[in-house]
């Protein structure tokens, strides 16, 4: 999946630029596909293919920002590049810490656009096969029993067989038992290893 | 002789004395002579009778003697009886004539050189015993009639003499009873009266002479009473018509000062158009003083500026025609050649009997009047300016955005298809798509700008026949957006067939601009979904055309309703207060009316009507 051609979402109301843009993007060899309003580009359905989306700020009824905090809330992993024709500090700093690529003042140059949207590919590529590593991780994850995930969890906070089957009450055997399945079905070498993929998860606590 | 001539020199100062007089003499001569002809002729015929008596005497009483004396030829006794007889008066002559033997023997007496004689011839004879009567001589008579004239003449003399000095006499008398009595009193009435003056007190007049018992009064008393009333009178009148003229004085003073006084330049100008009367107050006004105006009543047309000497003529044509104050206000030129802002009203003066006297004129000085006025419009021109500015400064970030709309799309469209050229495979219809897009946005730029910098630029009200419903048309392309409306759909019902009306294209924009912001404001904290901004157009009535903005916010608080119309007025907290104010005023100088009210369901409608162009239909 990582493998599939990036895709650059332009959402703006204004057609003309909505149709200027798309040319130009299409002109550097890349997938588009523009929309007219925030609530088309909702309507268009699952976003987890690699890419970008260039996001005019100023729209009718759902604005840019509020469809970032959507789509952040969504957990979606698409890089925004905001476009503007205002430049307006409040608003760029709002959008910046929604997790903004960028935050392009209209008229732009193409090359400042082409390279926000290359680099945004380039991060959206590195989430998108992020996101699923993790979505694998996660799926080895689930397939632990809660003792397992106990024990993972202690185990990647640094305690001993020993402490761990104090903490849990049982014998520091069985403990080795579950460590070694947890090992397996997290397809873990080593401890290490197994630590990084538990910050990769990055598991509420409660999970555990 | 010196009293004399010093009596005919005064003759001059009495004449009717002297005429008097003349008239007395003259009818007294007259009479004189009459009677003293009368008298001289009985005087003469007695004379002449008793001649003849004479004559007849002698005849009688000596005829017989001297016929005896002849008979006898008693020579001696002849002689002394002829002499007997000439002692008779006015007998100067007497011959006795006797034949004797053939000659005559002639016995004279007396001489005969005396004139206008008068001769008697008387027979002599003798009766002898026989009785017979024979003629012995002649005896001859002669009377002289000059003792006769020249007594009759020394009488005359004595006559005219005696009747001169009698004339002379009672002349001087009655000259002296007539001065008495009615000259010297004429001439001191004559004094009196030349004396008479009203400015002094006189005593009435008195004769210098014994006061007559009012029963007994004559003619000069009579005279002296109706002068004395006279007098009287005069005084009276003279002082009545003095009150009067006080009065009068008074009156003209009062009105005068009046007059003389006021602030304004007032006139009166007589129907032949000289000038009655001119206020000393033209001279503030005009640099002319008053003798100015009254050598030339036409200089007030003339100081008239070109531009308004039209306006002054037609009302030349009408000046009874009643002005209304402030109807008409001219421009003059001062003799200082500063120009003033003049007032002008007057209205027709005319008598009690209807008959036109002229017209009295005022003209106010409005200069400062005129002067605020014009700031107050430059005032408001620039307030409307400002705040037109200030709304478009308010939408800046929006009209950035909206600007930049266009352009980026232009950019992006010509950076694509420079990086199409660049490729081998390059599609022509894709160019050509693209500079057809470029093309539009470019117009819409352009429009836009176009647009803004009318709305930007500081302009005076001009009056044009405008169609309401596409200046709303293209108002609404350009600001329904949502960076302008904040997400508020904009719906338009436009009346079909609606008249032109007469406004200022700018002006209007400005008007709609601000309505649509405010109904776009006053929703903001309305949910989306009930958020609907409504303009509609409609004939309002036969001369005007209204167009209503509604919105669906919370409405105006009904007990402030009528403040929002004031400046300096605003619910928002970064208001200038400024719009709807300058909406209203804009509308008004419009001669149209802008009003808001809640609408019974939600929100609220402001409302303004414009006034139907007179030209064609839309």
């Amino acid at each position: 999946m990582t493998e599939t051609e990036p895709i650059v979402f332009i959402v703006d109301d204004d057609a003309s630029v909505c149709k200027a843009l798309a040319r130009l993007i299409r002109s550097a060899g890349l997938r588009v596909e523009t929309f007219l309003s925030a609530h088309d580009f909702l309507e268009r359905g699952p976003l987890n293919a690699a890419g970008c989306l260039v996001l005019d700020v100023t729209m009718p009824e759902l604005n840019g920002l509020e469809l970032q905090e959507l789509l952040s809330a969504e957990n979606c992993p698409l890089p925004i590049i905001f476009l503007t024709g205002q430049a307006n500090v409040p608003i760029s700093v709002r959008a910046m810490k929604g997790g903004a690529m960028e935050f392009l003042e209209k008229p732009f140059d193409d090359r400042t656009l082409l390279e926000a949207i290359h680099k945004a590919i380039v991060r959206s590529r590195q989430q998108v096969s992020n996101y699923h590593e993790r979505c694998q991780l996660q799926q080895r994850f689930e397939s632990l029993t809660p003792r397992e995930r106990q024990v993972f969890k202690l185990v990647v906070s640094g305690l001993l067989n020993k402490q761990i089957a104090y903490e849990l009450g049982i014998v520091e055997k069985t403990v080795k038992v579950h460590r070694a399945r947890v090992m397996a079905k997290m397809q873990a070498g080593s401890l290490a290893e197994l630590v990084r993929l538990a910050e990769k998860l990055n598991l509420p606590s409660d999970q555990l | 002789m010196e009293w004399l001539r010093k009596f005919f020199l005064r003759i001059d100062h009495y004449p009717l004395s002297y005429r008097t007089l003349v008239y007395v003499l003259l009818c007294s001569s007259t009479f004189t002579l009459i009677a003293t002809a009368a008298q001289l002729y009985i005087e003469y015929r007695r004379d002449v009778s008793n001649l003849h008596a004479s004559i007849e005497f002698i005849k009688n009483s000596y005829l017989a003697p001297i016929s005896a004396s002849v008979y006898k030829i008693d020579s001696e006794h002849l002689k002394l009886q002829l002499n007997g007889a000439l002692n008779l008066t006015d007998i100067v002559h007497l011959t006795v004539k006797e034949p004797r033997r053939g000659r005559i023997i002639e016995t004279s007496v007396g001489d005969l050189t005396a004139r206008n004689l008068m001769r008697r011839d008387f027979t002599i004879s003798y009766s002898d015993a026989s009785l017979q009567k024979r003629n012995i001589g002649t005896l001859t008579v002669s009377a002289s009639l000059d003792g006769i004239y020249q007594r009759l003449w020394s009488r005359v003399l004595t006559v005219l003499v005696t009747n001169a000095i009698k004339t002379f006499l009672a002349s001087a008398g009655i000259l002296a009873i007539i001065y008495w009595l009615i000259t010297r009193h004429l001439n001191q009435i004559s004094n009196y009266t030349e004396s008479i003056h009203p400015a002094k007190q006189v005593a009435p007049l008195a004769l210098k002479r014994k006061p007559l018992p009012p029963s007994k009064a004559d003619e000069l008393d009579r005279v002296v009473s109706s002068i004395n009333a006279l007098q009287n009178r005069v005084k009276e009148d003279i002082a009545r018509r003095q009150t009067y003229q006080e009065r009068l004085r008074q009156a003209k003073q009062k009105y005068r000062t009046v007059a003389d006084y006021t602030y304004d330049w007032e006139y009166w100008v007589k129907t032949d158009g000289s000038l009655e009367y001119v206020s000393p107050s033209c001279e503030r006004m005009s640099g002319y003083s008053v003798q100015d105006f009254k050598k030339n009543p036409e200089l007030l047309g003339e100081i008239i500026v070109a531009e308004d000497k039209g306006i002054w003529a037609a009302h030349n044509l009408n000046r009874e025609k009643n002005l209304k104050p402030g109807e008409l206000q001219l421009r003059i030129r001062r003799k200082d050649g500063e120009i003033r802002w003049i007032e002008h009203v007057c209205q027709p003066v005319r008598d009690t009997q209807g008959v036109l006297l002229g017209f009295r004129a005022s003209n106010r000085d409005i200069t400062e009047r005129k002067q605020a006025e014009l700031n107050a419009l430059r005032d408001r021109a620039e307030l409307t300016h400002v705040s037109r500015i200030a709304t478009l400064g308010e939408l800046s970030a929006a009209l950035a955005h909206e600007l930049n709309q266009p352009l980026t799309a232009i950019l992006s469209n010509a950076q694509a298809a420079r990086r199409f050229l660049n490729e081998e495979m390059m599609d022509l219809d894709e160019v050509k798509e693209i500079l057809d897009d470029i093309i539009n946005d470019d117009k819409r730029v352009a429009d836009m700008i176009r647009r803004l910098r009318k709305l930007m630029r500081r302009k005076d009200l001009e009056f044009t026949s405008i169609n309401l419903n596409q200046l709303i048309r293209r108002f609404a392309e350009l600001f329904n957006r949502e960076a302008f409306t904040k997400n508020v759909p904009l719906v338009l019902e436009l009346a079909e067939g609606l008249p032109n009306v007469q406004g200022d294209e700018v002006h209007l924009d400005q008007v709609l601009l601000n309505l649509i912001l405010n109904a776009a404001e006053a929703m903001e904290t309305v949910d989306r979904q009930l958020k609907e901004l409504r303009i509609w157009t409609v004939k309002h009535d036969e001369k005007s055309v209204r167009v209503s903005v509604r919105d669906r916010g919370p409405g105006f608080d009904e007990a402030l309703i009528e403040r929002i119309f004031e400046a300096f007025w605003s619910t928002k907290p970064e208001g200038m207060g400024m719009g709807l104010s300058i909406c209203k005023s804009i509308i008004e100088a419009h001669g149209g009316r802008l009003w808001a009210e809640n609408n019974p369901d939600q929100g609220a409608t402001v409302s303004f009507t414009l006034p139907i162009s007179t030209g064609n239909e839309a």
